[in-house]
């Protein structure tokens, strides 16, 4: 079973997690890129669990200087930032399309 | 144990087992938002043994072991792993802002998402990590241990109801799922308690908990149908015994023999269901407990020191001043069968006539004569509501003394424990030489826990942490105090 979809578009990764965002999810979002994407979005709408390895991930993304656009991230990836103290330091572009 | 898993190191494997923690924490009362955050913290312990526990060994496997009770889910990890200590590993907010170094990131995570975390270091023998979380049931947790430690009160003359009905007018029937809602019922009205969320959600405890067959118990209804009695056993998971534990009366139905017939029904019942035995933990701030336990042929094998936190509710021994001590009375259902059995020659005296005040016929053998397994086998079980922690030794290896050194440290630094309790095996020949070599760890007597784990008989010893007035503690058998005097000269 697929873990994400993805899709490129020029310089944008598009990708879709279906399940988990942990260390194997990171990996093969990472097998994905190539130099050329410049932008990565992310559709969480359906992970529900999120651990540090994708935060971690999309920390160092979005600090090198690329994009990082996130759709419906769950409530929990809030909480996480809280704790790692990084709710002030890093301002994170998301979008809710769910009511 | 609800489950055992044992994980190969590969990270395919993160997102199963937590769908499974995910839905069992859920099954067990869990709420989501908890359940979400407890399986976090799961997927982050698990994905820091794939990346860093074996390095060069991507053949090796780690076990993930789940267990629950009313009040509290628990997951243990165990690997065998690099050396490692977790709180060598501290987050670094400002390492992190100036350098991007995450160390440590997942650790926090997990100490915020769990009740409790705890960290086992068993030296060459691996670790175990430990990590619990509350159930919200509280309330009704607090509620069972006072229907433990509660002394029974005497109804008044308004109260007696129906004085007609004679214990012997009353069925008592076994429980069925369907009686969950009406023992709920029961045991609300006569603590007097207004438990407006619970009242929906306890019933739904009991009933897993007799859909599960954890629980034997009978009830008791009047004439109109209404459930005035409840008594239960709780079955153990690793033998074939089962704990005396919740009973209630109510008020205007005491003193009148309701409670005793409810008992002898239940001693029937486990006998039907072929249980070897039955053993209650009877609290000793009052003997009320222990003369029903007596009454019905109960010995008393042991006394566990500060085994339970003191209970103090209003209008009720709100001087106790000392965590609460308890007596282990055994019943045995069944003769069971002729062992050999391995005692300490410090304690073969007072074992020897436990085991013939509960008729259970062993032979006694010297240990001279044995041979060590290849690693030691401790289980650790924490009772963080207690603050005690029981470790129960399965094998012997040649490093036992070392194993049990170093998870009484890492237990000692992590939790303010009042108690550790340690169970020796007595069929094992390798005791009385393990238990000479262990002097020094500052063990006591605690008594005989016969039949206790996988059908076998174990001494029980005591580290007691907690300052204790002995004078306090009130055992009711002869037998008993014989047991509290040997106790009381180790303990001073």
């Amino acid at each position: 079973m697929s873990i994400i979809e993805s899709r490129k578009s020029n310089s944008t990764l598009k990708v879709k997690i279906l399940n988990n965002f942990n260390l194997l999810t990171r990996n093969k979002i990472e097998s994905r890129l190539t130099k050329e994407i410049k932008e990565l979005e992310i559709d969480l709408s359906h992970c529900k669990l999120l651990d540090s390895e994708a935060v971690i991930f999309m920390y160092h993304w979005n600090k090198s200087g690329k994009e990082l656009n996130l759709i419906n991230p769950p409530e929990i990836l809030f909480e996480i930032l809280e704790i790692l103290e990084l709710s002030d330091i890093w301002q994170l572009n998301y979008t809710e399309t769910k009511s | 144990m609800d489950a055992q898993f044992q994980i190969a190191i590969d990270e395919q494997f993160i997102s199963p087992i937590c769908e499974f923690t995910y839905n069992w924490c859920l099954n067990c009362g869990v709420n989501d938002e908890d359940a979400t955050k407890f399986t976090i913290a799961l997927s982050e312990l698990v994905t820091d043994i794939i990346l860093f526990a074996y390095p060069k060994d991507s053949n090796a496997h780690f076990e993930v072991s789940y267990r629950h009770t009313l009040s509290n889910v628990e997951i243990i990890v165990s690997e065998v792993g690099e050396p490692f200590d977790p709180d060598r590993h501290r987050y670094n907010s400002e390492k992190m802002r100036e350098e991007g170094d995450f160390e440590g990131a997942g650790f926090r995570l997990i100490r915020r998402f769990c009740d409790e975390f705890v960290f086992i270091n068993k030296g060459k023998e691996g670790k175990e990590f430990h990590l619990s979380k509350e159930i919200d049931v509280q309330r009704i947790d607090k509620m069972i241990e006072r229907s433990r430690a509660e002394k029974p009160e005497e109804p008044t003359a308004e109260e007696i109801e129906k004085p007609g009905l004679q214990a012997e007018s009353f069925n008592y029937p076994q429980v069925t799922p369907f009686d969950a809602e009406d023992i709920a019922k029961l045991i609300y009205r006569t603590y007097k308690y207004t438990y407006s969320k619970e009242e929906l959600y306890y019933p739904k405890k009991i009933e897993e908990t007799l859909l599960g067959k954890e629980k034997l118990g009978v009830i008791t209804r009047n004439d109109d149908g209404l459930a005035v009695g409840y008594f239960a056993v709780l079955k153990n998971s690793d033998s074939n015994i089962a704990e005396v534990g919740e009973a209630v009366v109510s008020p205007g139905y005491r003193k009148r023999g309701i409670m005793s017939n409810m008992m002898k029904r239940l001693i029937e019942l486990a006998r039907e269901q072929k249980i070897a035995g039955l053993y209650g933990k009877a609290v000793t701030n009052h003997p009320v407990s222990q003369k029903v336990n007596h009454k019905y042929g109960f010995v008393s094998t042991a006394l566990m020191l500060a085994d339970t936190r003191n209970v103090v509710f209003s209008g009720f021994d709100e001087d106790y001043p000392q965590s609460v001590s308890v007596v282990i009375d055994f019943l045995p259902l069944f003769k069971p069968k002729k062992v050999r059995v391995y005692m300490p020659e410090k304690y073969r005296d007072i074992l020897s006539e436990t085991f013939t005040e509960l008729n259970i016929p062993v032979t006694v053998k010297d240990g001279t004569r044995y041979k060590m397994a290849k690693k030691s086998d401790i289980e650790l079980t924490i009772n963080y509501s207690d603050s005690t922690s029981l470790l129960v030794v399965k094998k012997y290896g040649p490093d036992f003394v070392t194993v049990l050194s170093d998870m009484i440290n890492s237990l000692k630094e992590q939790e303010d424990l009042n108690a550790i309790f340690l169970d020796l095996p007595l069929q094992n020949a390798a005791t009385p030489q393990q238990f000479n070599k262990m002097e020094g760890l500052g063990f006591i007597y605690s008594g005989l826990t016969p039949l206790f784990h996988q059908q076998s008989h174990y001494l029980r010893l005591q580290k007691v942490y907690s300052d204790l007035d002995l004078d306090l503690i009130e055992v009711y058998s002869q037998f008993g105090k014989k047991i509290k005097k040997l106790i009381a000269d180790e303990y001073h």
